[in-house]
């Protein structure tokens, strides 16, 4: 079984960045634009080879939606649930971000387990793919 | 492209329909295979298909098909991706089911 890992990110570009690294590692990027399709390609995918999921903040939560909601935070409930490694990579600046990191921390609580990782300040798709791996080693 | 160079995938979310696809499109062309909707994307990532047809008459099968829109890109995948179904859309990159197998072939061969 191909192993795969689903990447969320509105902006195109990013989009490519992000699954070009996921790519030469030798896994399968699951692209995803919208929180509607990572809520589907999860529930696709869990326990057919998905290991770990990389999702920015901001995106829409359809297809033509607005990118305001923090829509990676619905994410990130839905792989902690899942038992799926996932990292936040945002480029949300880091005094600003005090709600997001508090917001992942009820999270984190109410489904007692901690997410991978949470990148901030740049959308460093590297550094976040490390910690993803990080945890898949643990 | 000469039929014999034609990679061919198709996707429906019925198996008869991809059973008899899979016979009728496995001589037509070098590669004829059909497959579910739960399989497609693992064959197109690990495959080299020239053309990508997706059944969209229910909701499984627009899902992929809008899925593959986004990621055949990303993928570096250059497969031109079709659409089939049952209903009546006019569109020259749609064909319509049920078709004559020369109408599928000179559909697949005009793009």
């Amino acid at each position: 079984m191909i192993k795969k890992i689903i990447v969320v990110e509105d902006k195109t570009e990013e989009l490519q960045k992000a699954c070009d690294l996921v790519m030469a590692k030798g896994f399968m990027p699951l692209a995803c634009s919208t929180n509607e399709d990572a809520v589907d390609t999860i529930k696709k995918y869990q326990g057919k080879g998905l290991v770990g999921i990389l999702t920015d903040l901001h995106f829409p939560v359809k297809e033509g939606g607005s990118p305001e909601g923090a829509s990676g935070l619905h994410i990130v409930y839905k792989a902690l649930e899942a038992g799926i490694p996932v990292v936040i990579c945002s480029n949300i600046n880091h005094h600003c971000a005090s709600w997001a990191t508090d917001l992942v921390g009820a999270i984190e609580k109410a489904i007692g387990k901690k997410i991978a990782g949470f990148v901030q300040d740049s959308k460093n798709w590297e550094k976040a793919l490390g910690l993803l791996f990080n945890e898949k080693e643990k | 492209m000469e039929k014999k160079d034609l990679k061919v995938l198709f996707v429906s979310e019925h198996n008869v329909v991809n059973l008899a696809m899979g016979k009728v499109i496995g001589d037509l062309f070098q590669i004829g295979e059909a497959c579910g909707t739960e399989d497609a994307e693992d064959k197109i990532f690990e495959g080299d298909y020239t053309h990508v047809v997706v059944m969209i008459d229910l909701d499984k099968g627009k899902k992929v098909y809008d899925l593959l829109k986004l990621r055949l890109p990303i993928w570096k995948k250059s497969a031109k991706l079709l659409r089939s179904g049952y209903g009546n859309i006019d569109d020259p990159d749609y064909i319509r089911l049920p078709f004559l197998i020369q109408d599928f072939s000179k559909f697949i061969s005009s793009h």
